[in-house]
């Protein structure tokens, strides 16, 4: 059964948004904040499929909270969507672009995140299954790690300069450097015969 | 071939060139002295070739009256001789002598014999009387036993024609030298004179005056009323004062500066100095001045005022200290400013040592960053100074050393008064730091406003019913007025990313 790992200081709505994932399906585990959701991360039998991360929290923040994540080998891979109601920068995009999944400002409709959280899951099956065959062709693990991070980056860029854009120019360079590397690492796998 | 009745002929010291002029015998008595003095004898050189008309001559000397020194020569070259060895106060020469005549031993200069010549002939015709006058002799006379008896009293009558005519030269070409000192004098000094009689208002100026006032050579004065019409408008009323109305025994002396306007429009300025004349009864009657033409001075005065009023101005209304110090800091001028600015006097202050008022804590730093800088050149340094009743002074010290031949004999600078400065700028980066706060708030406070919408949305959408959906579009609706706030917040960090780089505010 999939796991959903929902972080977010608001008990009412983290209350609500479990809710209604179980009803759609999910197993879903919470916590009141970023120190509660590393502390429970760190136990063994504990590797959610998903992880909705809050950024306005207090004392340790999301984007804090992310970072450890990202840090830790054994929970590195575990995708990650921030649901938020703070508005994103410029430099949060560039900083944090390549380690989320998703990047969905609050408030939003039950679909909305049933779409997401549908969609991270599905590509983080079919990344799953190309880095499997690639390990199998004899990719290195450094390419491997790359491609599953560029898989979601390009499209998480794209969600942010649909949200910041509204407000002042994206910096566009950002997503065409991540497609560059993307393709590039998507010959590497053709190269190898892997079908990205 | 000289001999005397009276003794010391040829020994005399007086006289060891031709100078005719014996101050002694300026008197008009003529050879009398004033009583009860003794004066040397009258010496008379006789130029006569018969010996029986020099005893004659002599004879008649010898019942004179005044002591006289008679010396003899018979020819033209021994009288010269005898000139040239002993010159003689008169000569009594014979109209014809072996080797030449007589005349020809009167000697003149600018017309004035040098020596007067009496010219003695024996037939009086009027041929020759002429020629001997013509000749330049002071006096001719006809020889006869009359005249021999009379040689006394002829000789003095000579002596004083000649003295009479050298005198009155003498003064006439006195007079005409001062007069031409005078107008040289006056010309290269740009000066003229002028006099004023109050009687019958009558003005005589001089040539140099009336070029003064732009009227070349023209002595001539229309008037007073025309005199006054050269002077500048504002300066008529003090040479009226001083002069037209000069009626008492007020002021005796002029001395004053006014302006006068040449007729091509060009004003000068001009210093007259004169004196006030009296009648007995104590009443003015004529005023006497020169006049100078001052106007370089002036300008170089009126400029160097105008300039020192300048620097004083500035220094009065800068608000910067201007201070020197000796070469061991002890300070030797602080301008008035400091009264206003620091409430210290410059009296209170010169005399002190200029590190007194640096602010202890700083004071051994501020002196070592002078001393270290100072051998660089100008230096400014920011540091505290404590004035008045303990107030601190945040200032800048801009200095530099002054040598005088190499020697550094102190210090001069600048002290600018940075204080209200300094509490701008701490209250900009205060004011700044509330903004940055507000606007941090303001993010956080958008988050926590869609947490609840975000439940409010998930619950309504949950109901699945119409009402549910109007409440959605409620709910999106605060969030659209969110977003704005959003847009404003992203805006402000534009603009808190100028004010950052525009004021220089470093994040602490």
């Amino acid at each position: 059964m999939t796991t959903i790992f929902c972080v977010d200081d608001n008990p009412d709505l983290v209350e609500l948004l479990a809710e209604l994932l179980k009803m759609t399906g999910y197993e879903v585990r919470t916590a009141p904040g970023g120190a509660e959701c590393l502390r429970m991360l760190e136990d063994k039998g504990f590797h959610p499929d998903l992880i909705l991360l809050d950024i306005m929290m207090e004392p340790v923040d999301g984007w804090e909270t992310l970072r450890s994540i990202r840090d830790n080998p054994k929970t590195r891979d575990i995708p990650v969507a921030m649901l938020t109601g703070k508005h994103p920068t410029m430099s949060e995009a560039g900083l944090y672009g390549p380690m989320i999944d998703d990047y969905l400002m609050k408030p939003y409709y039950p679909r909305q995140i049933d779409e997401v959280i549908r969609h991270i899951l599905v590509r983080a099956d079919h990344v799953r299954e190309v880095i499997h065959k690639a390990r199998d062709h004899g990719v290195e693990g450094q390419v491997l790690s790359d491609y599953q991070r560029l898989a979601s980056t390009v499209e998480v860029l794209k969600k942010f300069k649909e949200i910041i854009g509204t407000i002042e120019p994206f910096h566009d360079d950002l997503i065409s450097n991540a497609e560059d590397r993307f393709a590039k690492i998507r010959e590497q796998f053709a190269k190898s015969g892997v079908q990205a | 071939m000289t001999s005397g009745s009276t003794g010391l002929a040829g020994t005399s010291i007086l006289y060891d060139t031709i100078v005719p002029v014996c101050p002694e015998m300026n008197s008009p008595e003529g050879l009398k002295g004033p009583e009860g003095t003794t004066r040397p004898p009258v010496k008379i050189l006789i130029v006569e070739d018969d010996e029986a008309h020099i005893e004659l001559i002599k004879r008649g000397f010898s019942g004179g009256y005044e002591p006289t020194e008679l010396i003899v020569a018979m020819t033209v070259g021994g009288a010269r001789a005898e000139i040239l060895k002993n010159p003689p106060d008169l000569i009594l020469a014979d109209w014809l002598l072996p080797d030449g005549k007589g005349a020809e031993l009167i000697m003149s200069t600018q017309g004035v014999p040098v020596i007067p010549v009496v010219i003695m002939t024996s037939h009086g015709t009027e041929q020759i009387a002429v020629e001997v006058m013509k000749s330049g002799a002071i006096d001719y006379v006809v020889k006869s036993e009359t005249t021999f008896t009379e040689m006394p009293h002829i000789s003095t009558r000579a002596l004083r024609q000649w003295r009479t005519i050298r005198d009155h030269d003498h003064a006439e070409r006195a007079l005409h030298e001062n007069q031409e000192e005078l107008r040289l004098a006056l010309q290269a000094a740009r000066a003229g004179v002028w006099s004023y009689d109050i009687k019958t208002g009558v003005i005589h100026w001089s040539k140099e005056y009336a070029r003064l006032l732009g009227h070349g050579d023209d002595t001539g004065c229309p008037g007073y009323a025309y005199w006054v019409s050269c002077i500048h408008p504002e300066d008529r009323g003090l040479i009226h004062r001083l002069i037209q109305h000069q009626t008492g025994p007020v002021v005796k002396d002029i001395d004053l500066e006014y302006r006068i306007i040449l007729p091509d429009g060009m004003t000068r300025w001009m210093n007259d100095r004169g004196r006030v004349f009296f009648d007995p009864a104590g009443k003015a009657i004529r005023v006497l001045g020169i006049s100078v033409d001052i106007t370089s001075r002036k300008m170089v005065e009126l400029a160097l005022a105008h300039e020192e009023e300048q620097y004083k101005n500035l220094v009065a209304n800068i608000n910067d200290v201007i201070f020197a110090t000796d070469q061991s800091g002890v300070l030797t001028y602080v301008s008035p400013v400091s009264e206003r600015v620091f409430g210290i006097s410059p009296k209170d202050a010169v005399g002190r040592n200029f590190s007194d008022y640096i602010h202890p804590e700083e004071r051994e730093e501020a002196k070592r960053r002078f001393s270290e800088a100072l051998a660089e050149g100008p230096v400014g340094i920011e540091t505290r100074l404590m004035v008045t009743g303990d107030m601190i002074k945040y200032v800048r010290i801009s200095s530099r050393l002054v040598s005088t031949n190499g020697m550094v004999t102190g210090i001069t600078g600048i002290i600018t008064d940075l204080t209200e400065r300094r509490q701008l700028e701490e209250l900009k980066i205060r004011a700044f730091y509330q903004i940055e706060k507000n606007l941090g708030q303001m993010a956080v406070l958008n988050d926590q406003i869609r947490n609840p919408l975000s439940v409010i949305v998930l619950l309504a959408g949950a109901a699945g019913c119409r009402e549910g959906q109007k409440i959605i579009d409620q709910a999106m609706e605060i969030d659209a007025l969110v977003k704005k706030l959003d847009q404003g917040w992203a805006e402000s960090a534009k603009v808190r990313e100028f004010l950052k780089k525009h004021y220089q505010i470093q994040k602490e």
